[in-house]
């Protein structure tokens, strides 16, 4: 190419505005329909569980037995959208108000098994050697117990209670991430990039901080949106099999589907409405999850 | 003559290979470089030519300290290097960059070009203001020959000759004395190729640069060199002064290397008779004993090639190759078992 090429592929190439990758992935979500209808979903969740007290009609634990005095349970109707439940309380509301624990639960769970995972599977990537084998052999001996056993057994542990089971389904998910980073900073740590930054004399800290973790975070963005999907119907399940919150007021998703089992056969709504939006948040977030991966995919680079 | 700015002693490079679940037992080596002695003179340009796979780039990292070396000794610029700790050696690191084979891989993607060229400069403290910082990165895009706007933007953004120029740049940012070039045009074209050699002959000029250029193409690297270094499974053959080399080869092993190269005259190339090497490099984990380039040579010996070493011999000033019969052949009283005539 001569001088003069050079300034014709410059001005070509000045024509798009100048971008990193992230702005670049963030473009092709933007053209990607499923991952869209995610982001409104989740945007509506997170606006409902903000403003759940506007938008309920009724506080989520007003009890009124005298709806309920003619057997159970009233089914839907204009003063009760979603019908009420054996205590007379307003489904709708609390299904409302059981946005904020999802939302919450999702977000710690993955927290705290991003955290710890990221540590560990960071560390055992970069140093390598015996610290690596202690630490994924680790990870590997939590990999054999099935996750979901994993967390009955660390909740029931713990004792009882939402925040157990919330830390119970991020420990469980601790190796997964763990393995997934390691996998990558590997990778990354033989590049030729990270050995230009070696051969510049950049210290390893930086060289950990700046270039290979900014380089391995894909994959692990693509696990975590999924996970938050997962960790909701975990804590779900364990909340139904009796471990999560033991006050029954609590409006959490999981717990109103173990209440609603007893009258399955009279009011299924009960079972329908909780389970519905779980089932309409866990597909928002694995939508979000797929349009990411995709994005994010650098096979896809700087294409349209 | 002065001392020379980098001289190898006996260097070796092994990589273990382990096996095992718990415990890795250490099974056997890779033995990439094995015993390899050079030295390169200020301002000259020292051509590394060779197979794939003989441990050419090897040489090149350990000499940088990429790899740690197994046995040897390297001093640069009369230090000794072999065994700095990380902290002293960042020193020596701004006399001694390296300019990588592969463009795509060699720029962070999440970097600007402007972060990526500015890294070294940052490190080594060579810029008191930010101004500066950006000034300095401005004169080496403009010294490669990039537009000055490339500092704000991502390596994914050029081609493939760019990325090398912007790899330059960052080589030359602390102003070093020696540059490793490993393969640093094979993965372009050749119309880009030429252009990326001619800007590492004028930067040489320039800035008295010293090269270790690595490289297979042999047209490019006798155009580069002063003088080559032929590699053969992790030893060094022969090495020469570029046109002795060429004119005069010496080692069975850079006399099939050479054989190979086409002459772009149909008639001379329908003439001439050529050497084939067959079979494969052997696997540098158990590399051939004796002379390592017995098993494919085409003018083996009975006697000395399966029983010893040859060692380097200087057979005319400045020409040192590693054979046993080197003479012999050269005189013409050896001649090849396999030759065959192209066509």
């Amino acid at each position: 190419m001569s001088e003069a090429g050079i300034e014709i592929v410059a001005l070509l190439e000045h024509t798009t505005p100048p971008s990193g990758l992230w702005l670049d992935a963030l473009r092709r979500l933007k053209r990607n329909p499923g991952a869209l209808l995610g982001l409104a979903v989740v945007a509506v969740f997170i606006i409902v569980a903000i403003f759940a007290p506007l938008i309920a009609p009724h506080q989520p634990n007003d009890q009124n037995l005298a709806l309920v005095g003619s057997g159970c349970c009233p089914g839907p109707s204009w003063g009760h959208l979603m019908g009420v439940d054996d205590l007379g309380r307003d489904e709708f509301s609390r299904v409302a108000y059981g946005t904020r624990y999802s939302l919450v639960i999702g977000v710690v769970s993955v927290a705290v098994g991003l955290s710890f995972g990221m540590l560990l599977g960071a560390i055992a990537g970069f140093v390598g050697g015996v610290v690596d084998s202690v630490i994924m052999r680790s990870m590997d001996v939590m990999l054999a117990i099935p996750g979901l056993l994993l967390a009955i057994g660390i909740a029931a542990m713990l004792g009882p209670s939402l925040w157990h089971v919330m830390i119970a389904v991020g420990v469980a998910n601790i190796p997964i991430f763990a393995r997934l980073l390691r996998g990558t900073v590997l990778g990354q740590r033989e590049s030729d990039y990270v050995l230009a930054a070696r051969s510049v004399g950049v210290r390893k800290r930086i060289i950990l901080s700046s270039h290979i973790l900014p380089n391995s975070m894909s994959p692990v963005i693509v696990a975590g949106t999924l996970a938050l999907a997962t960790a909701i119907i975990d804590v779900a399940g364990l909340g139904f099999l009796g471990l999560g919150s033991q006050d029954p007021a609590t409006p959490e998703w999981g717990t109103m589907l173990t209440n609603a089992d007893l009258y399955l056969g009279t009011a299924p709504f009960l079972a329908l409405f909780p389970g519905l939006a779980i089932v309409v948040i866990v597909l928002a977030f694995n939508l979000i999850g797929d349009g990411l991966r995709e994005a994010l995919d650098p096979k896809l680079r700087g294409r349209a | 003559m002065s001392q020379p700015l980098v001289e190898v002693e006996g260097l070796s490079v092994w990589f273990p290979i382990k096996s095992g679940v718990m415990l890795d037992r250490h099974v056997g080596d890779v033995k990439a470089v094995d015993d390899v002695s050079l030295s390169i003179e200020r301002g000259e340009t020292l051509g590394l030519v060779g197979e794939s796979g003989c441990g050419k780039s090897t040489v090149g990292r350990a000499i940088i300290r990429l790899y740690e070396p197994t046995a040897g000794r390297i001093v640069f610029d009369g230090v000794d290097i072999t065994h700095e700790s990380e902290s002293r050696l960042r020193e020596t690191r701004r006399q001694m960059q390296m300019v990588f084979q592969d463009p795509f891989a060699s720029l962070n993607p999440r970097h600007s070009v402007g972060r990526i060229v500015g890294e070294p400069i940052q490190v080594h403290g060579l810029a008191t203001s930010r101004q500066g910082l950006s000034k300095a990165v401005a004169e080496l895009l403009e010294r490669v020959g990039l537009p000055v706007d490339a500092a704000s933007r991502y390596p994914h953004e050029f081609s493939g000759g760019q990325r090398q120029r912007i790899g330059l740049a960052r080589a030359l940012a602390v102003n070093p004395a020696f540059i490793v070039c490993d393969e640093p045009v094979s993965a372009l074209d050749v119309s880009i190729q030429a252009q990326i050699v001619n800007l590492l002959e004028s930067l040489q000029d320039e800035f008295g640069l010293t090269y270790l250029f690595i490289a297979h193409d042999l047209a490019v690297v006798r155009h580069i060199s002063d003088r080559i270094a032929v590699m053969y499974l992790g030893g060094i053959v022969e090495i020469s002064s570029a046109d002795d080399l060429y004119e005069n080869p010496l080692h069975p092993y850079t006399i099939s290397l050479l054989s190979a190269v086409p002459i772009p005259d149909p008639v001379v190339e329908r003439e001439r008779s050529r050497i084939f090497l067959t079979g494969d490099l052997p696997s540098p984990a158990n590399p051939p004993a004796a002379c390592r380039f017995h098993t494919r040579c085409p003018f083996v010996q009975p006697t000395l090639c399966r029983d010893e070493r040859p060692e380097l011999k200087e057979l005319a000033p400045g020409h040192v190759v590693a054979c046993h019969w080197a003479q012999e052949i050269q005189s013409g009283e050896i001649a090849p078992a396999t030759t065959s005539r192209v066509g």
